[in-house]
């Protein structure tokens, strides 16, 4: 079943890749997605309501930590696949792109969700790494697919600083690979984390120390961690809104896997305050470093792409802070940040389509000009910044809780600060979006469509998880926390 | 006669800091490759029993960096590149001097001091993670997007080394991953330098600095 993953998508990019024309394509897009959804629903949720993991194949493992972010993928993926049909008819009809590309465009996008998958399925440090990297190559040439100048250079940077960090978390993973040869010997399986987590205590607490540094410079490059962070916002903002969504909703949520993965390693190998003291500084420092751009954005789409960096932070404070409230905190934010930034990126994307800019000055008056989306435009806005009944409220609340618990009031206080200047920020500049006047020249209104369906149902799930989460559900969490507390040991 | 190699693996990656014509980079880089390959064949056929792992590494290596990817490159120069000359943003003399800095940091505190867990005798390792900062530098001293390209490939080409002084080489699924990555990263960075000569009509990366803040 784990293998339908990876082929699902495989199978439809071959498939969008030949001459078929923009109808075919269509076609074989939202089949493909739709095939892709629901292999990972039914893969991730069996993990949970199964509970007894298969572990027997050796190449693609599912755990409790991965079958969350097959689930956060299978959501994020399948929405952002179905919406990028009509944001391709639109680019079409304003010549933005030719017929031909649209192919290459779809194939592209599903061979980007394979890779996504790969990286977390993979039971080898090893194949994680190469999944991450193939993931950088495949979405760069999405992000610089419009050719144009902008496009180009933000790809550019991206794919260059990308595979210079990851080059050192290599560095991390031969360091890894050396100190678990004295316990598992040379073979492939001292690599797999199957094998790695119950000999973690084994491990030479000074190599993995090592290890971990490069590990968070080398992934934390991907995750768009604070110092790291410069290619993000670039590549965020000139991809097409689809792709955004993805980058921003997915992909860095894949790099922390991969270092919640390394910390629980190097948590049980040299002890809790080694790891978890650096996740709290890089946390911090990304969520402060963001905060000066988000409030001087002039560009939505950047806007946005920084907000990430700062949610970015949240979840490595809260993976960083550990303990159940830390980790329920961000694992919860995790799921949440995604479903809500894709929502928020597809939505302003279509008002700047819409606009013909991303320049929020530009953008007067959406309220008139596409009430349906705008309005959902303003509630994912108003989810991101972390306002009740969201779930983004819930999940921010734990972290901050945790906060106050374990760092202090002074860490609690800078947590709360930030949040509540960045919400400031937010509001800001959606009230100016919203609330004023369409210029004329724009026609008014839209009809309600099967986009906004796609764009409401992440909301409506962040909606219901703030207002009444069921226990089926907090049982699910709770099953991951545990997972994590145990330190990866079924 | 490993060190022979392994000072040649060293000193092509120096004097690449050192030249700004970019085909002499480009074999330069296959020269170090090379090498690379030759430790990799070494260390294979050197032992009694023969090593089939290293062998079929230094093969791989043979295939993909000294022959494909030189070859790509070379093609890619005579599409995109006018001026065989790549803009430098920072001077040879400097450049070689600060390249002399990285090696000597690397023999004098991130192999002894930093590194001192890791316990594998010989230059390998030392030569290794001063070429990983010498490709890392050399991205940063040109100012063309295909030297960047080159410098990624230098990079690779240290990691690989430090992969077998290390640990004696990867499990074999991993390396066969890596090769692909590097192969299909540096087609796919090929295609891109294409468009930016396109788009730019010119690949200094000087003129890649439109987005900000």
């Amino acid at each position: 079943m784990l293998y339908l993953l990876l082929l699902a998508p495989l199978f439809t990019a071959v498939c969008c890749l030949f001459p078929l024309g923009s109808r075919w394509w269509e076609r074989i897009n939202v089949l493909g997605a739709l095939l892709t959804g629901i292999a990972a629903l039914y893969c991730s949720l069996n993990v949970f309501l199964v509970g007894n993991i298969d572990r027997t194949q050796a190449f693609l493992v599912i755990d409790q930590l991965s079958a969350v972010l097959v689930l956060i993928i299978g959501i994020v993926g399948t929405t952002c696949c179905l919406y990028t049909v009509s944001y391709l008819r639109s680019d079409l009809k304003n010549g933005e792109l030719t017929e031909r590309q649209v192919g290459r465009f779809f194939g592209l996008l599903h061979l980007f969700v394979a890779t996504m998958y790969l990286a977390v399925l993979a039971d080898n440090l090893g194949v994680m790494w190469v999944a991450i990297e193939f993931t950088t190559i495949v979405s760069a040439l999405l992000v610089g697919f419009y050719g144009n100048k902008a496009a180009l250079e933000a790809a550019w940077k991206y794919i260059i600083i990308c595979t210079v960090g990851i080059a050192f978390a290599m560095l991390g993973i031969i360091l890894t690979f050396y100190a678990a040869r004295g316990v598992l010997g040379s073979d492939e399986i001292s690599l797999s984390w199957r094998f790695l987590y119950p000999v973690a205590a084994k491990l030479d607490p000074s190599l993995m120390k090592l290890a971990f540094i490069f590990i968070l410079v080398g992934y934390g490059t991907k995750a768009g961690l604070f110092p790291l962070h410069t290619w993000l916002p670039d590549a965020h903002s000139q991809a097409p809104s689809p792709v955004s969504a993805l980058l921003s909703g997915v992909l860095l949520n894949c790099a922390i896997y991969a270092i919640i993965r390394f910390h629980l390693l190097t948590t049980m190998a040299v002890g809790y305050n080694f790891s978890g003291r650096l996740l709290i500084i890089f946390g911090l420092m990304s969520m402060a470093g963001a905060l000066p751009f988000i409030l001087v954005q002039k560009d939505i789409k950047r806007l946005l792409a920084y907000s990430s960096v700062e949610h970015v932070g949240i979840i490595i404070l809260g993976i960083g802070l550990g303990g159940v409230l830390g980790y329920t905190g961000a694992i919860l934010h995790l799921i949440n940040h995604a479903l809500g930034k894709s929502v928020l990126f597809l939505s302003a994307g279509t008002l700047a389509q819409t606009y013909h800019s991303k320049l929020i000055p530009r953008m007067q008056g959406i309220g008139q000009l596409l009430p349906i989306t705008s309005k959902v435009f303003m509630a994912s806005l108003l989810a991101i910044g972390g306002a009740p009944p969201f779930g983004l409220f819930i999940s921010e609340l734990n972290v901050a809780t945790r906060g106050f618990q374990a760092g202090g009031p002074g860490l609690g206080f800078v947590f709360l600060m930030v949040i509540a200047v960045v919400f400031t920020g937010l509001i800001y500049f959606a009230g100016k979006m919203y609330f004023s006047d369409l210029p004329a020249r724009f026609p008014r209104g839209e009809q309600f469509s099967v986009n906004h369906i796609l764009l409401l149902l992440p909301l409506c799930l962040l909606i219901s998880q703030g207002i009444y989460m069921p226990g089926a559900v907090q049982d699910l969490i709770a099953k991951v926390v545990s997972f994590m507390t145990a330190g990866g040991v079924y | 006669m490993l060190d022979f190699f392994t000072y040649v693996f060293l000193i092509a990656g120096f004097l690449m800091l050192a030249g700004k014509v970019i085909t002499n980079n480009i074999t330069l880089l296959a020269i170090q490759s090379l090498a690379l390959s030759i430790i990799a064949f070494y260390l294979g056929l050197s032992g009694g029993a023969v090593n089939w792992h290293m062998v079929l590494i230094g093969g791989l290596t043979f295939a993909v960096k000294v022959i494909v990817l030189p070859w790509i490159l070379y093609r890619l120069v005579d599409k995109v590149a006018a001026r065989r000359v790549v803009p430098l943003s920072i001077g040879l003399g400097s450049s070689s001097l600060i390249g002399v800095l990285l090696v000597g940091l690397t023999y004098s505190y991130v192999v002894p001091v930093l590194l001192k867990e890791v316990q594998v005798g010989g230059q390998l390792l030392p030569v290794a993670l001063s070429t990983v900062l010498l490709g890392c530098f050399f991205m940063i001293s040109r100012r063309s997007a295909l030297s960047q390209l080159i410098g990624v490939i230098v990079m690779e080409n240290g990691l690989f080394l430090c992969g077998i002084a290390v640990t004696g080489g990867m499990p074999l699924i991993i390396e066969f991953g890596i090769f692909f990555d590097l192969l299909v990263g540096a087609l796919v960075m090929g295609i891109m330098t294409y468009q930016i000569r396109d788009t730019f009509d010119t690949l200094d990366t000087k003129f890649l600095n439109k987005l900000k803040h």
